[in-house]
C-alpha cells in the first residue's frame, strides 16, 4: 500500500488530506511542522510527500533542501503545498526537485487525491519527473 | 527621510529661492532705479544752489550801469566834486543797495574815492586789503575799454566777496572810460540764509578741499540711511575755484522705497508662510490617506489569507461530504452540506476578490501576459456561466469571429474580466440574455458584452465601475460587488480601457473592453 506523508501544521488542513487519502485506500502519515516531517520522512520512507511551505521550525523549502541532500530520501516525489501567499516560493522548489506544487485554495481535496493517483501510476511506469516539471494549471 | 519632509522640504527650498530672488530683484531694480531718481534730485538741487549764487552776482551787476553809465560819476572821476560825494556816496545809499562796498577807480587805476558800511548798522567798515590787492593797477578786474566788465567771488580773510565792476561811462554809454565802479558785497551767513529760503534747500558753502568734487560736476554722498549731500564747487571771479556748494537733503525718497519694499516684502513672506502651512496641511491629509489606503490593503491582504485556509477547509469538507462520506439517503443533510459548500464557494469568491483588489491597487499583481485566441478564454467562461444562463432561462451566447486576431494579455485575466462581465449581466438581466462580441478598432480588440437586462441611468454609468458599488435595489447575493472595479484594474494594468458602450434604461447595456493587438503575429 503506498504511504503519503502530509506535513502540514494547520490540524483543519492536515486532517482533511487525512481524510481524503484515508478514504482513497492510501496509508496516511501525517506530521505537524518541518522537523517532524523531516525525521518521519527518513524513518518511514514515504511513497510521496505533501510539503507545506510555510511551516513553524523548518519551512517547507529547507525541508525540501534536506530531502534531495540525503541519498535514502532524495527519491520521495514531493508535492508542496502552499496558499497565494507562498506561491513564488512553491515555484522555486520546483526547480530544488518538488514535481508540483499545489495552491491549497484551489483545488478541492478529491482534485489532490486525484493528483496524487496520476502521479503514483506515473511513478509505478518509472516516469516520475526529476523536478523542474510544470507547475499544475491553476484551477479555473 | 520621509515623503512629507521631502515634500515640504522642497516646497520651502522653492520659497525661499523664489522669495531670495524676488526680494533680491527688487532691491537692484526698483530701490536702484529710486536711488537714481534720488541722485538725479539731489544733482539738481545742488545745480540750483550754484545757480543761487550766480543769481546774487547776477544782481549785484545789475545794480552799477545806473551808477558808472552816469554823466554825474563821469564828471565826479574828473573834477573830484565833494557835492557828488556829499550827495551820492553816504552809507544809506549802499544799505539801500544792500551792498558793503562802493570804489571809483579812474582810467589810470587810481582809487579815487570809496565807501565801506556795514548794510545792517550803517557803519563804516574797513576795505579787506584782499579786495583792494585785486583792484590794484596790474589786475585785470579794473576796465580797459568800454566793454570790460567783470563779476564775481572773491576770497577773503573773512566771508567771501561777490564783487561786480564796470567801466565808468557817460549817461548815454558813450566813452571814453574815464574809469571803474566796483560795487562788492559779503557773502555770509545771513547771505546764505536768505538763499537757503528763497530756493527752500538746505544750503551751505564751505572753502573748498583736496577731497572736494572735481571742477564742473556735481557729486552726491550718501551719509547715512536718512541724509544724502550733493556738493559742486562754484569759482572765483578768476575762474579758480573757491567754495564748495552743499546741499544736504534728507532721503525721503529712499525712506518712502524702503518702507513700500519692507511692506511688500512682508506680504510676499506671509503670502509663503500661508502656502507652507497649507501644503503642510495637505501633505498633511495626502499621507494620512495614503497611510489608510496602505492599511487598508494590508487589512484585506492579510484578512484574506488567513480566511482562505479555514473555507477551504469548509469547502474540501463539505465537498467530501457531498461526494464521499456524507448519508446519501439523507435528503435534507445532504442539502444542507450543499449550502454549507455554496456559502464556502462565494466566501472564497469573495476573499479572491479582496485579495485581487489589494494587489492590484499595490502593483503588486503578477501578470502573464502572451498572445491569446480569445475564442480560448471566450470558450471557459460561457461553459462556467451556461448554468447560471439556463437556470435563469437566459441564453449565453459568443459571437466572436473565427479570423479575430490574437491579442497581447494574460489568458487567466481576460477570462475573470469576461467572466465578470458577463456574470453581472446574467445577474441584472429577466428576460432575454447575454452576448459576447468581439471586433478590432485601430490596434486593439474590443470585447463587447451585450445584455437585455433593465438599463442603467447616466448616473448609475458614472458610479459603475468604482469600488464596492453595486446596484442595491437588484438581488446582490452574489459577488464582492468588486468585480466590475477588479476588471477596470485588470485590463488598464493590460494595457486596455473599459467602458460603457450603450445602456438605456429598458432597453439593456452593452459593456465594452479594449485590449492591444499582438503585433508580433499580425503580418
Amino acid at each position: 500500500m503506498a504511504k503519503i506523508l502530509v506535513v502540514e501544521d494547520d490540524p483543519l488542513m492536515s486532517r482533511m488530506y487525512q481524510k481524503i487519502f484515508t478514504f482513497e485506500g492510501y496509508e496516511v502519515i501525517m506530521a505537524a511542522d518541518g522537523q517532524e516531517g523531516l525525521d518521519k520522512a527518513r524513518e518511514t520512507k514515504p511513497t510521496l510527500m505533501l510539503l507545506d511551505v510555510m511551516m513553524p521550525k523548518l519551512n517547507g523549502l529547507q525541508v525540501l533542501e534536506k530531502l534531495k541532500l540525503d541519498p535514502e530520501t532524495k527519491g520521495i516525489p514531493v508535492i508542496m503545498l502552499t496558499n497565494l501567499a507562498g506561491e513564488q516560493d512553491a515555484e522555486s522548489a520546483l526547480t530544488k526537485g518538488a514535481i508540483k506544487y499545489i495552491i491549497k485554495s484551489e483545488h478541492d481535496p478529491k482534485e489532490v487525491a486525484d493528483m496524487v493517483k496520476e502521479i503514483l501510476a506515473g511513478y509505478t511506469r518509472g516516469d516520475i519527473p526529476g523536478g523542474g516539471s510544470a507547475p499544475a494549471a491553476p484551477a479555473a | 527621510m520621509t515623503i512629507r519632509q521631502k515634500i515640504l522640504g522642497s516646497a520651502a527650498l522653492v520659497f525661499l529661492a523664489t522669495a531670495g530672488i524676488t526680494i533680491g530683484a527688487t532691491l537692484t531694480l526698483v530701490q536702484g532705479e529710486y536711488i537714481r531718481i534720488e541722485a538725479s534730485n539731489v544733482r539738481n538741487d545742488t545745480a540750483r544752489a550754484v545757480d543761487a549764487v550766480g543769481n546774487r552776482i547776477d544782481q549785484l551787476a545789475l545794480k552799477i550801469p545806473d551808477w558808472s553809465s552816469w554823466d554825474d560819476t563821469y564828471e565826479f572821476i574828473n573834477d573830484h566834486n565833494p557835492d557828488y560825494l556829499e550827495s551820492n556816496l553816504q552809507p544809506e545809499s549802499l544799505q539801500s543797495l544792500a551792498i558793503n562796498f562802493m570804489l571809483f577807480y579812474d582810467a589810470k587805476h587810481k582809487l579815487v574815492a570809496s565807501e565801506a558800511v556795514n548794510i545792517g548798522t550803517g557803519d563804516n567798515i574797513a576795505i579787506p586789503p584782499e579786495l583792494l590787492k585785486a583792484l590794484q593797477p596790474d589786475g585785470t578786474l579794473l576796465a580797459q575799454d568800454d566793454k570790460d566788465a567783470h563779476e564775481g567771488l572773491l576770497a577773503t580773510s573773512t566771508d567771501p566777496l561777490l564783487v561786480a565792476t564796470r567801466p565808468i561811462l557817460r549817461t548815454d554809454n558813450t566813452g571814453p572810460v574815464r574809469g571803474t565802479l566796483v560795487f562788492a558785497q559779503y557773502f555770509n551767513q545771513d547771505a546764505i540764509a536768505r538763499l537757503s529760503q528763497l530756493t527752500h534747500l538746505d544750503l551751505t558753502y564751505q572753502p573748498v578741499k583736496t577731497t572736494s568734487c572735481a571742477k564742473g560736476s556735481t557729486c552726491v554722498h550718501t551719509v547715512d540711511p536718512q541724509t544724502i549731500i550733493g556738493s559742486q564747487v562754484i569759482d572765483d571771479i578768476y575762474k579758480q575755484p573757491i567754495l564748495e556748494a552743499h546741499v544736504t537733503e534728507p532721503r525721503t525718497i529712499f525712506q518712502e522705497t524702503r518702507r513700500t519694499l519692507a511692506f511688500y516684502l512682508a506680504v510676499i513672506l506671509t503670502a509663503g508662510l500661508i502656502s507652507l502651512i497649507t501644503a503642510f496641511i495637505t501633505v498633511n491629509q495626502i499621507v494620512r490617506q495614503d497611510r489608510i489606503i496602505r492599511l487598508k490593503n494590508e487589512f484585506f491582504s492579510i484578512a484574506s489569507h488567513e480566511l482562505r485556509t479555514p473555507l477551504t477547509a469548509i469547502r474540501g469538507n463539505s465537498v467530501m461530504l457531498m461526494q464521499s462520506y456524507g448519508p446519501k439517503n439523507d435528503a435534507e443533510f445532504m442539502a444542507a452540506t450543499a449550502d454549507i459548500h455554496e456559502a464556502s464557494v462565494r466566501l472564497i469568491a469573495i476573499v479572491n476578490d479582496f485579495l485581487d483588489l489589494a494587489r492590484l491597487e499595490r502593483g503588486q499583481m503578477p501578470l502573464q501576459v502572451t498572445a491569446v485566441n480569445l475564442k480560448d478564454p471566450l470558450q471557459v467562461v460561457v461553459k462556467q456561466l451556461q448554468s447560471v444562463a439556463t437556470s435563469k432561462q437566459l441564453y449565453l451566447k459568443s459571437e466572436v469571429p473565427d479570423s479575430l486576431p490574437l491579442m497581447q494579455a494574460d489568458p487567466e485575466r481576460i477570462q475573470q474580466i469576461i467572466y465578470n462581465l458577463a456574470g453581472n449581466a446574467l445577474k441584472f438581466t429577466t428576460q432575454g440574455g447575454v452576448t459576447i462580441k468581439a471586433e478590432i478598432r485601430g490596434h486593439n480588440v474590443v470585447v463587447l458584452v451585450a445584455d437585455t437586462g433593465r438599463g442603467m441611468t447616466p448616473a448609475e454609468q458614472k458610479k459603475l465601475f468604482q469600488s464596492f458599488e453595486q446596484s442595491r435595489e437588484q438581488d446582490a447575493t452574489i459577488g464582492s460587488g468588486l468585480g466590475l472595479y477588479i476588471s477596470k484594474l485588470l485590463v488598464e494594468r493590460m494595457g486596455g480601457g473599459i467602458w460603457v458602450e450603450s445602456s438605456e434604461p429598458g432597453k439593456g447595456t452593452s459593456l465594452a473592453f479594449s485590449l492591444p493587438l499582438d503585433l508580433t503575429t499580425q503580418e
